[in-house]
């Protein structure tokens, strides 16, 4: 999908090199999550997706239509739809579901269309009888999920959550993933997941590392989170299992597989007693 | 300089049809070097708890008391409060405004009476504790910085006050796990110099590890308050309430049940590990 990516942000006195030769690709109906520490480039990344950042140099085309062609971005941005961290942001509207029609209507959706298509993009994501409350008075997750709808109204191809649930509470954030698996189960839709909550990336197809603007490695969830050593080069932190897993190594305990989630490892440690 | 909740209440929009009593009849003293959690679902309360102890918002009832002085009552100093009690907010990079990063954080020195040099050792101060290099970020717009880099800065311009009390609202949502690691031991730190910590946090595993106490609301009203053990060794009431419960505690039920039988008090990944290891090595005594 995209190839030799590099972005740098202009500042009064330089810039600073964001990306540096970036190459990733997504396959349709995949869920893809992209890690890295703060500043590391991920969400300038992303931006290109939708256009939201002007390609500088390299090449990118999403759903088949190239980025840096100025004539794309309306449909771009209709294809590739992109939930942000703090849903707040994203609000225009004191009801939820003339924020969720807002979209449609600038893309002149028919009127008779309108009321059917927020009717479905809020049962996607589970928030039916919420028509007319203001967003602003809703919770995190309900939020979130409002904000999610107003996208999957456009009926796009590709969702991008970057860092969709860093604000949430443990109860908001199980709300979100529960719906990004149901949207790639059911939906068929490809998703790229930004965050740096590596237990979130678990359940993903792939998984691609990004450190100081480029990519340190990409491979299954598996061979990239229980890679204590890739892990740490990264800035993150591997999931509790694996954590334990190493540490019981240390002290010379020798799982027979280095678990993933919680399951594994109580399956790893009752075999070893 | 302790803190004290006195029967405390606080309706918003009251008279409105919003009218909403988001705290009732709430009493609580933290005492001087205290590492407090505060936890809760969303609407609990805890932002207007806080907000209140810091004197952003009056009380509909009680006393909010510093130090033993009822901090809105009339005639009461407020650049005391103002000096002794720093506030970091759920998204501190609204807090950024100025045109440089070092401008920004000396932001709060600037009536402290400290000469040019000792504001710039501050600055310095700050921003590196909170893991930047001071010349290299100094003449940085913040609004260019990333998410992260911008909570970072936000609360470098709280801690160069020097408060002695510091309060924080979801501090580490949206921080990468190492910056969480890192600025949860920065905050122990300061907690061990003596300075009074106050966060609020979703994060139970975080929480269980460093924090000293955990104090839990529930609509409006203190629910459970006692040793951070303690809350959280109640799994039950934690998941009833929606908080989440650490995931080392978590793993060791999961084991208890499979008959490999964990200690009840587990809260953190160190405590986890060296359960187990006890019981495959044997007697504590490998």
């Amino acid at each position: 999908m995209g190839k030799n990516i590099s972005y740098s942000y202009m500042y009064d006195g330089g810039f600073a090199l964001a990306l540096d030769g970036v190459d990733i690709s997504v396959g349709e109906g995949e869920l893809v999550a992209v890690l890295g520490h703060n500043g590391c480039g991920k969400s300038t990344l992303v931006k290109h997706f939708n256009a939201l950042l002007q390609l500088q140099s390299g090449e990118l085309s999403v759903a088949g239509l190239n980025v840096a062609d100025q004539k794309n971005v309306w449909e771009l941005r209709r294809r590739c739809g992109m939930v942000f961290q703090n849903p707040d942001n994203q609000f225009v509207s004191s009801s939820v579901e003339e924020d969720i029609a807002f979209g449609l209507e600038n893309y002149e959706t028919p009127r008779g269309e309108i009321s059917g298509k927020v009717r479905k993009a809020l049962r996607l994501v589970g928030m039916e009888g919420f028509e007319k409350r203001s967003p602003h008075m809703l919770s995190g997750g309900q939020k979130q999920r409002v904000a999610l709808a107003g996208v999957l109204a456009m009926e796009p191809d590709i969702i991008i959550f970057d860092e969709a649930t860093a604000m949430l509470d443990p109860a908001g954030r199980g709300e979100i993933l529960s719906v990004i698996r149901r949207l790639r189960e059911q939906e068929r839709k490809t998703v790229v997941m930004i965050s740096h909550y590596v237990e979130e990336a678990v359940f993903a197809d792939r998984v691609y590392l990004i450190h100081d603007g480029r990519i340190l490695a990409s491979g299954t969830p598996r061979e990239m989170l229980t890679d204590e050593e890739l892990m740490k080069r990264t800035g993150l932190i591997p999931p509790v299992p694996v954590r334990v897993y190493y540490e019981l190594k240390a002290a010379g305990l020798e799982l027979q597989k280095c678990p993933l989630t919680n399951e594994e490892l109580v399956e790893e440690i009752c075999r070893l007693n | 300089m302790p803190v004290e909740l006195e029967n405390v209440s606080y309706t918003y929009a009251s008279g409105t049809p919003y009218e909403t009593e988001a705290l009732e009849n709430m009493s609580l003293k933290i005492k001087d070097g205290e590492f407090v959690g505060v936890m809760g679902h969303t609407g609990c309360g805890k932002s207007t708890m806080i907000q209140l102890i810091a004197g952003l918002l009056v009380p509909s009832e009680g006393k909010v008391l510093l130090d033993g002085n009822d901090i809105n009552a009339k005639g009461y100093d407020r650049s005391v409060l103002r000096r002794n009690v720093g506030i970091v907010f759920q998204y501190p990079e609204y807090q950024l405004f100025e045109t440089t990063v070092e401008k920004d954080v000396a932001f709060g020195l600037k009536h402290s009476g400290l000469d040019r040099g000792e504001v710039s050792e501050r600055v310095r101060w700050a921003l590196e504790i909170m893991g930047f290099s001071f010349d290299s970020i100094r003449n940085q717009s913040p609004l260019s910085l990333s998410g992260g880099e911008k909570r970072r800065v936000a609360i470098a311009g709280v801690l160069a006050v020097r408060p002695k009390i510091v309060i924080f609202d979801e501090p580490i949502a949206g921080l990468d796990p190492l910056g969480r690691e890192a600025f949860l031991k920065l905050i122990s730190d300061l907690n061990e110099d003596g300075t009074t910590i106050i966060t609020v946090s979703h994060n139970a595993d975080s929480m269980a590890e460093y924090a000293k106490r955990i104090i839990v609301l529930d609509s409006g009203r203190l629910i459970m308050d006692g040793k951070t053990r303690d809350v959280f060794s109640d799994v039950k009431r934690m998941e009833e309430l929606r908080l989440g419960v650490s995931q080392p505690r978590l793993i060791a039920d999961m084991l208890s049940k499979r008959g490999f039988e964990m200690p009840r008090d587990i809260v953190s990944c160190g405590e986890l590990v060296s359960a187990i290891k006890e019981r495959l090595i044997g007697g504590g005594c490998p």
